[in-house]
């Protein structure tokens, strides 16, 4: 008789825990999965009044009529590019800044600089969008505005697409310091003080501190971090993109990425072929990105491994 | 481990030398102004009359200020009102259920003696790896759920994040079995150990992801360029976002109205700080807790 009953609550228990995992395997079910059989549009010449299943199956038509459309390489490179310089600049200006917010861990001054630091984190891409207009608009930005008090001439910002890698490798740093550097100042409180005790007894300086101690103790945290940003590459920050370039076709060419294209395609043009096309493919080379970065990570260090 | 940052590092690195100090501060200011001021600029532009802006551009300090933009934003604040109420009750609605769906599932997989756990974390995680792209969750909401100018398109295709979820089942597999199984005995159900047991003891936790629920609902703008085209129902960030190409969405109150006409440059920047002085003493008031996420979190936030 026991062992059954025992057996009776097992099943009860199993499934109260079933229930309450439902709400959120039906949500992950719907807006997760069902949207990954969307991926046989790639192969199809969609029409609106046939619908996603009578449509016509076109093989690889799509993919070719983007390789060969010259737009794709553009995207591409642009996407990786971009994302490339985010990441290095975003992680190489963090770890600066934590290690000065470090040294002054002590003074109170430390918690003032961390909270206006991280403040940007919280202001959204479109009040960002604004920032950069009033910095960047040419007849009055704030930018011309000071080129002109130094008597240079101003810059068509807004159409010369040669500076925009940098302009928003620096939008990047700006909204994303305050975020890594605490990352990376967590690392560095967390290391030994016997450490820098040991150091100081052998006569080291504050630099042998840093680049023999620090830097070299949240090297594990650095990489980590690289590795998972590395494996999103393929994917671009579209709220960024689209609320501070706003579809500028001037200045498309160094700032045009995936994910922009895609939604223009929605939205705009219509053209659903390519952006099936174009989102098959990224999330092809996502996946096989994120795997790959996540096999480094587990690597290095089991615990922060996703999966 | 926050907290035992914040009262360990004082005492244990005390003797930092004078020439060091000095040189981070002396690197940390400049760094600072410079962050704050994109900030300080929208703002004080928004007072800086259409005169001066038209002459002098955007400077840190307007040769001439008036509050002609707000007195005109303010003249029919209806519009300002409805997309704030709008994108409070997203907010408020999405996070209180995201964060239940969330934690109901997490507490699921973090029972590591419950035979679908590991099932079950693979069923979400493999979210990450791939996703069927923009285009199908598109068709999905606009075709199959019939959901344009839905606010159901803006709240529940985001319930679910991942990473939340990891970082509240991180949290809930550090409690120990010992006082599941107690409950248990005592003939509680799961659910009511849940409620019970676990949650208050998580409350760190959750009340982190429950932040960063709020901020993502609070600023995201893509659903609402996707699926809303009604203004009536624009969030605050998509009718700034219009505000951007289209003026007349201030309402132009013409016989009533004879002041000087507010630049245009000064309404929209006035628009921004009006979206963002709220968010500025939120983040005040929830900063804290958000360093703290971020180290519960580890690397994996965002």
């Amino acid at each position: 008789m026991k062992p059954r009953k025992t057996r009776n609550r097992q099943t009860t228990y199993q499934l109260q825990l079933w229930l309450m995992a439902l709400p959120c395997i039906l949500l992950v079910f719907l807006f997760n999965y069902v949207p990954m059989g969307g991926i046989i549009l790639a192969f199809k010449d969609y029409s609106f009044s046939d619908g996603i299943f009578n449509s016509a199956w076109i093989g690889f038509d799509n993919f070719k009529f983007f390789f060969q459309s010259g737009v794709a390489w553009t995207l591409i490179y642009n996407t990786v590019f971009l994302n490339f310089l985010f990441i290095v600049s975003v992680t190489f200006f963090s770890i600066l800044v934590a290690l000065f917010l470090n040294e002054i861990f002590k003074w109170r001054i430390a918690k003032l600089f961390q909270s206006v630091l991280f403040f940007p984190h919280f202001i959204s891409w479109i009040i960002v969008g604004y920032f950069s207009y009033s910095f960047l608009n040419a007849d009055n930005g704030f930018l011309n505005v000071v080129l002109g008090y130094w008597g240079l001439a101003p810059v068509n910002w807004y159409a010369s697409p040669e500076y925009w890698p940098l302009i928003m490798t620096v939008i990047s740093i700006w909204k994303g310091l305050g975020y890594f550097s605490i990352i990376y100042l967590a690392g560095m409180v967390s290391i030994n003080p016997e450490l820098y005790e040991a150091a100081r007894l052998d006569g080291g300086t504050k630099l042998d501190e840093m680049f023999r101690i620090t830097l070299p103790m949240i090297t594990p945290l650095i990489y980590i971090n690289l590795f998972f940003a590395l494996g999103r590459i393929f994917y671009a920050n579209f709220d960024f993109f689209n609320n501070v370039v706003k579809n500028n076709g001037l200045i498309m060419s160094t700032t045009d990425v995936i994910d922009t294209y895609v939604m223009r395609s929605i939205l705009v043009t219509g053209d659903f072929n390519m952006a099936a096309a174009v989102g098959l493919f990224q999330g092809v080379c996502g996946f096989i990105l994120i795997v790959g970065s996540n096999w480094l990570v587990r690597r290095m260090d089991n615990e922060n491994a996703l999966f | 481990m926050y907290e035992e940052w914040i009262t360990k590092m004082p005492s244990s690195r005390s003797q930092s030398g004078g020439a060091v100090t000095w040189i981070s501060i002396g690197v940390l200011v400049p760094i600072c102004i410079l962050s704050v001021l994109p900030i300080w600029i929208l703002i004080i532009s928004s007072v800086a009359s259409t005169e001066s802006l038209a002459s002098f551009g955007f400077q840190i300090f307007p040769s001439e200020f008036s509050w002609e933009a707000y007195r005109k934003i303010f003249a029919q604040p209806d519009f300002i009102v409805r997309s704030y109420s709008v994108s409070i009750a997203v907010t408020v609605a999405g996070t209180l259920a995201g964060v239940a769906a969330s934690a109901l599932f997490a507490y699921v997989i973090s029972r590591q003696n419950f035979g679908g756990s590991n099932f079950l974390s693979f069923f979400l995680f493999f979210t990450l790896l791939f996703n069927g792209g923009t285009l199908s969750s598109y068709l999905l909401i606009s075709n199959f759920l019939h959901w344009k100018n839905n606010l159901l398109s803006l709240i529940v295709p985001l319930l679910i994040s991942p990473f939340n979820v990891l970082l509240l089942r991180s949290y809930f597999r550090t409690i120990p079995l010992s006082l599941i199984e107690s409950a248990r005995i005592d003939g509680a159900s799961e659910f009511r150990t849940f409620r019970s047991i676990v949650l208050p003891l998580s409350m760190p936790a959750v009340l982190t992801v429950g932040l960063f629920t709020m901020l993502m609902y609070w600023n995201d703008m893509t659903q609402a360029l996707l699926y809303i085209d009604q203004q009536y129902l624009y969030p605050l960030q998509y009718l700034l976002y219009k505000l951007t190409f289209n003026q007349s969405i201030i309402p132009q109150s013409g016989e009533q109205y004879t002041g000087t006409i507010a630049s245009p440059l000064a309404l929209r920047m006035g628009m921004a700080t009006i979206a963002l002085i709220p968010i500025f003493f939120s983040f005040l008031a929830v900063q804290k807790h958000f360093v703290r996420g971020i180290m519960l979190g580890g690397i994996k936030g965002d």
